[in-house]
């Protein structure tokens, strides 16, 4: 096994299942959806950890995933925590040989500027999958989107040009609060489709 | 006494005196015999200051397990510390990790301190576990 293979597998597991994961229902289940959706991607989950100021923790190693979410957490916050644990994996790097993210119950508690930005990038992406409304989060996080190259036929512009706007939603996801609240909501996330379809239809081979 | 124990206490007490060596110089200035001691028996060791200060002198008369001394340098934040390398080489036990892997560790246990107590103490016995690959015990056993 290589360094990295174990959050990437899960990833790539995450992402397939994310999308076929049913959405509503009551807390319970959909907390019951999230904890088979990791525990089928290989995350060892525990829902009994004695812990105070964080609500969940994530640690991975060639040993493999865990998560470990606070005993006192009800079931709003424990479908939360659940929902921060999958966006961390998708959305977040972990480290190898040894790494952990914590999953603070105040999310403005994370040590570094950086950690706090992205707390709160993966908080926005928590709700989206808490609420099974991953439209309201870039596509990348979920699936493979063509890639920003160069282009020299209008199909292979078509292509450049949404991988384009799929990089730069993306980075702009990861970086500013305006952009998230913009992206997630309904208005805005339904014209992003229209444009993808206009530009994915421009894309394909001529059948 | 059988003899394979025999063979056992000799070499420990061939090298407990630089293995206590050791272990003093990972706890450092900084962490009292008390704080350490708290913090090993929080994460399952049943050990108490005297058993700290005994060790550390060279004084203690059974070895330490694998999962005693890294439990002990998770505790100081010194995995990466050429004291810990010393006492495993001596002692014969060897982990799977570079020396910039164990810094990766200790620069781990640095960024979480801010923590508290009780969630520090969930990290690192789950970092144990991970180290060693070693299924933490359960309050239950740990108390038996």
């Amino acid at each position: 096994m290589t360094r990295g293979d174990v959050t990437s597998a899960i990833k790539l597991s995450l992402r397939d299942r994310l999308r076929a994961l049913p959405a509503g229902g009551e807390t319970r289940v959909r907390i019951r959806r999230l904890r088979s959706l990791l525990q089928e991607a290989g995350v060892r989950c525990d829902d009994t950890a004695d812990l105070q100021k964080v609500d969940a923790f994530l640690l991975a190693s060639e040993r493999g995933v865990e998560a470990m979410f606070a005993a006192k957490l009800d079931d709003e916050q424990r479908l939360l925590a659940y929902a921060r644990v999958v966006a961390r994996l998708l959305a977040d790097d972990l480290q190898p040989p040894l790494d952990f993210k914590a999953e603070y119950s105040d999310t403005g508690a994370a040590p570094s500027r950086r950690e706090r930005e992205d707390e709160r990038m993966v908080m926005k992406l928590a709700h989206a999958i808490a609420e099974g409304e991953l439209e309201k989060a870039p596509r990348p996080i979920f699936e493979d989107v063509p890639s920003f190259t160069l282009a020299f036929t209008p199909r292979s512009a078509a292509r450049s040009t949404l991988g384009g706007f799929h990089w730069w939603s993306g980075y702009w996801y990861r970086r500013s609060t305006m952009y998230r609240w913009w992206r997630s909501r309904r208005d805005v996330s339904d014209a992003i489709e229209r444009v993808c379809g206009i530009l994915g239809r421009a894309a394909m081979p001529a059948a | 006494m059988a003899e394979r124990d025999e063979l056992q206490a000799a070499r420990w007490d061939a090298i407990r005196r630089r293995v206590g060596a050791g272990l003093r110089e990972m706890r450092g200035q900084g962490r009292s015999q008390a704080q350490l001691a708290l913090e090993l028996d929080e994460m399952g060791f049943h050990v108490s200051q005297s058993m700290v200060s005994r060790y550390e002198q060279g004084q203690g008369e059974v070895p330490l397990s694998l999962e005693r001394l890294v439990g002990w340098a998770l505790c100081c934040e010194a995995l990466s510390s050429e004291h810990l390398r010393e006492i495993l080489e001596i002692a014969g036990y060897q982990l799977p990790w570079t020396r910039g892997d164990m810094r990766q560790f200790d620069a781990l246990l640095r960024r979480f301190r801010a923590l508290s107590p009780a969630d520090q103490m969930t990290l690192r016995r789950r970092m144990l576990w991970h180290l060693l690959g070693l299924q933490p015990k359960r309050s239950q056993e740990r108390s038996a």
